[in-house]
């Protein structure tokens, strides 16, 4: 559902040319778990933003849920993002003067979804991420970690095809950071293709797959083993119980 | 993402900062508020103007001689006058101002006004008791007068003046008529005046110069046939032309009108210039407003906004300011008309079309000045605004 083919990100022409991205191929089926990492200046911000639907790759082929999105405009990658796409960020980036409802209701605005039917909607995805009993508060009445299930709320209402995670617990300790994983492992379960950029080992080791990058290439891509899935899932789960 | 979606975001940014929308839309108050109430205050000023014009008489002709050139009027003239066909009535006037009067042990300084029986229908002066001049008495040379309203309050004190005697420069003279209050017009206290017969005026003033010859014109549309028919009279009468000034009181409306009007246009454009600089105002808060919010646009654009969405987000919500600014300012602009009226006794008039025009002006400042800083907002990378910290 997600292809990458032959992904090249220039900066600058001829002499001068930085590549950011080379030769980027990845498959990505759908129900996937997947790690993004990479030290900085790595590339991964790069991909990320590709993936995303951000920015816009020099060359080669780019299908997200059948549609070739290369060479969309800006508008049309908009569009793109909303219906196709949720974004989870490191900073949770949501909007401080709006509810917490209002916030995971914004992309069903620009989708066009009648008021009644985004407030269900974002309800919805609000109730999934435990935060049912916090419909009307402001983002600066949310600690860290309910801040960030907020925005993992936003990114689900409209149930898109691919979560898109950016560190999304870079800002948290560790035990809202396992929230927020046991969140994301949920969600897979439910068969939500998830990716999640991160440099965090112990982030990458929840994922089902861990795709290395460095120097804009792709240098390994492997799955993780089952033991050591079970091992983190085993903490997520005594997390759970503790909490 | 409809325009109500739009609105209502705008609508959302502007309460979430109402000090700062008020001082923006500051400018837009103070110029529609200054366009609304100058034009009243210069429409006021029209209106008055042109209505104590119109009180000097019906189809009213001034005629007045150039006396250093020669042109000396005598109650000669006035027969000359009454022949053509397009004059119906004519008033001489001999006068002069500061002239004693007495009655018992009180005195006072008046204009006596010498002139004839056609006086108050000329001029459109009404009595108030007794009665006018008659044609006789102007002829008998009769030691008659009729007082102003204000000479009864001031010399009499009050007491019926009817059949009194009053001494005008040490002559005597019976009263027989007072004239309804006129007010000042044009600067003229009109109620300050004592009419007696022209003949009488003639022997206490000691000169058969005519000030003024009132002519009235058979109709109004006359009234320029007429002014052409004096000329030619006084021209065969002193073989020159141009030795008398003849002025109509359309003419005089027209002048006042035009002069009122420029006078409105300028106050008006005054004010709209202090509407264009509430749109600058406008421009540069919104500018502030998006640097400030392009993290809040960089999260809009990343989950989905379209560039116009953003566009119609800050668009909107500087037309909503300008809108609010605009209802303000009629509402300050109304008071502050009001306030001038009823402090300072100025007439104002309030006329829709310049609420309308200051409004309408207030509403295209607001698209005008806003479609710069949308435009930016709109454009902005979502990347580059994500990282915006």
């Amino acid at each position: 559902m997600l292809q990458l083919k032959g992904i090249n990100k220039v900066y600058g022409k001829n002499e001068t040319a930085v590549f950011a991205l080379k030769n980027i191929n990845i498959t990505v089926e759908e129900g996937d778990f997947a790690a993004i990492m990479g030290p900085s200046g790595s590339g991964k911000s790069t991909l990320m933003n590709v993936l995303g639907c951000l920015d816009k790759a020099s060359s080669g082929e780019f299908w997200i849920n059948g549609h070739e999105v290369s060479q969309l405009n800006d508008d049309e990658l908009a569009v793109i993002r909303n219906q196709h796409i949720g974004f989870i960020f490191q900073g949770f980036n949501l909007l401080p003067t709006l509810t917490a409802v209002e916030n995971v209701e914004l992309p069903l605005i620009y989708r066009g979804v009648a008021k009644e039917k985004r407030r269900k909607l974002a309800i919805t995805a609000l109730e999934q991420v435990g935060l049912a009993n916090r419909l009307e508060h402001r983002p600066s009445e949310l600690s860290g970690g309910q801040q960030q299930r907020v925005a993992i709320a936003r990114a689900i209402a409209g149930n898109p095809a691919l979560l898109l995670a950016d560190e999304p617990t870079g800002n948290l300790d560790s035990r809202s950071e396992l929230e927020i994983l046991s969140i994301f492992q949920e969600l897979n379960d439910k068969g939500m293709t998830i990716l999640i950029v991160t440099h965090d080992e112990v982030v990458a080791e929840h994922c089902k797959r861990i795709i290395r990058v460095r120097d804009g290439e792709v240098i390994q891509d492997q799955s993780v083993s089952l033991e050591s899935r079970k091992d983190a899932l085993a903490h997520l789960q005594l997390v759970n119980m503790g909490g | 993402m409809n325009i109500w979606e739009s609105i209502r975001i705008a609508w959302h940014g502007i309460k979430g900062n109402k000090i700062r929308s008020l001082l923006t839309i500051l400018g837009v108050i103070i110029g529609v508020a200054a366009v609304i109430s100058l034009i009243s205050i210069g429409q006021g000023v029209t209106q008055k103007v042109s209505s104590q014009i119109e009180e000097l008489g019906t189809n009213l002709i001034v005629v007045t001689g150039m006396r250093n050139l020669g042109g000396v009027l005598t109650k000669d003239d006035v027969p000359l006058l009454e022949k053509a066909e397009t004059i119906s009535k004519v008033a001489p006037s001999l006068s002069k101002s500061t002239t004693p009067i007495k009655w018992q042990n009180a005195t006072l300084e008046v204009t006596v006004e010498g002139t004839n029986q056609n006086y108050p229908d000329v001029r459109n002066f009404h009595l108030l008791d007794g009665r006018f001049l008659t044609e006789t008495e102007v002829d008998q040379r009769k030691k008659i007068a009729v007082i102003a309203q204000k000479i009864v309050s001031d010399l009499f004190g009050g007491v019926n003046p009817i059949g009194e005697t009053i001494l005008i420069n040490g002559q005597r003279f019976s009263v027989i008529g007072v004239m309804e209050p006129k007010g000042e017009v044009l600067g003229q206290d009109l109620d300050n005046y004592v009419f007696i017969p022209l003949t009488s005026a003639e022997r206490l003033l000691g000169t058969t110069r005519l000030n003024t010859i009132y002519v009235q014109a058979a109709s109004s549309d006359q009234a320029s046939l007429a002014i052409a028919e004096i000329a030619a009279i006084f021209e065969g009468k002193f073989g020159k032309p141009d030795l008398v000034r003849i002025t109509s009181q359309d003419q005089l409306l027209g002048t006042m009108d035009s002069m009122s009007a420029t006078l409105t246009m300028m106050l008006g454009a005054i004010a709209g210039i202090s509407l264009l600089v509430g749109g600058i105002g406008i421009m540069n808060i919104m500018l502030v407003s998006v640097t400030e919010r392009t993290r809040e646009i960089g999260i809009r654009k990343a989950i989905g906004a379209k560039r116009r969405d953003i566009l119609a987000q800050f668009l909107v919500e500087s037309i909503i300011l300008s809108i609010s600014g605009g209802i303000l300012g009629i509402v300050i602009g109304i008071i502050v008309s009001q306030v001038v009226s009823s402090s300072l006794g100025w007439v104002t008039i309030i006329s829709i079309w310049s609420i309308l025009l200051s409004f309408s002006f207030a509403v295209l400042v607001g698209i005008f000045f806003g479609i710069y800083p949308a435009l930016k907002a709109s454009k902005l990378d979502p990347i580059v605004a994500l990282r915006h910290e």
